[in-house]
């Protein structure tokens, strides 16, 4: 049965979501595995806080043609 | 034999406690640079004279790295001793302990934190052999306001008691590095936790 996470990530796939920016902590590691097992379909850029990750994602969107490639 | 990251800690917190034993270290904080015993509460306290002691690993020291000038600038007697390893290594042993799951997205790009303490402070302190680390601190320690010590450990060493061997052993295959922890896992004391179940 999949998780939550593996919900969440299939959609960010769905949604054409080709990476996503941020670090693993204790609260998300169920979504790091869900990443780690579809790392052929959708990118993590591991970053060093938390801050920097929402400007990346932000910087991707704008540059990148919109939201849905966050 | 007690490793470099526990002996560092109990040693600084010692060092600390020597400087002003009033201000001994009441609770660990979890992650994130705060001062390891600071009084929130109570601004006088942060900016005594008495030796502050954060202890942080590289994943949270380097997160908030720019806030050391802060201290210079500020003048405060804080020593942040850094546990480095290349790892959120909490975190890393959680996915493999806790859930069964590979280590990922944990490893972190090396930084030399004594150059960055040298750029911002002018003075840093390395240290990677146990037996040296009573000297660096007594020197890091007598040196006037902020110091930054890096205590370089091994990754593969375990940062939780391994005491989830199902887990741990589905994990393994896949986890980056595998071979390097079984080998730590052999040693004690892990090993005897790890068997211990």
């Amino acid at each position: 049965m999949p998780t939550t996470a593996d919900v969440l990530v299939e959609t960010l796939i769905a949604w054409k979501v080709t990476t996503v920016f941020g670090l693993p902590g204790d609260g998300i590691n169920g979504v790091m595995e869900a990443l780690r097992t579809r790392q052929d379909r959708i990118r993590f850029v591991p970053v060093r806080h938390e801050q920097s990750a929402a400007f990346m994602a932000f910087a991707y969107a704008k540059w990148s043609g919109g939201p849905g490639r966050i | 034999m007690e490793n470099l990251a526990s002996l560092a800690c109990r040693s600084a917190l010692a060092e600390a406690e020597r400087s002003n034993p009033a201000h001994v270290p009441k609770r660990w904080f979890g992650g994130r640079p705060l001062p390891f015993d600071a009084n929130l509460d109570d601004d006088a306290k942060i900016l005594d004279r008495a030796d502050k002691v954060a202890i942080l690993d590289d994943g949270g020291f380097a997160m908030q790295l720019g806030e050391v000038s802060t201290a210079v600038r500020l003048g405060l007697p804080l020593k942040i001793l850094v546990i480095e390893n290349g790892m959120l290594i909490q975190i890393a042993w959680k996915q493999m302990m806790f859930l069964g799951n590979p280590q990922f997205g944990c490893e972190l790009q090396p930084i030399d934190f004594t150059r960055a303490a040298e750029a911002m402070v002018g003075v840093g302190f390395a240290v990677a052999d146990a037996a040296e680390l009573d000297h660096v601190l007594d020197r890091a320690f007598a040196t006037e306001g902020p110091v930054v010590i890096e205590a370089t450990v091994d990754a593969a060493e375990p940062m939780l008691p391994p005491d989830y061997p199902d887990n741990l052993l589905k994990a393994l295959p896949e986890t980056p590095g595998h071979e390097e922890i079984a080998a730590s896992l052999g040693e004690e004391p892990a090993r005897t936790m790890f068997d211990g179940e």
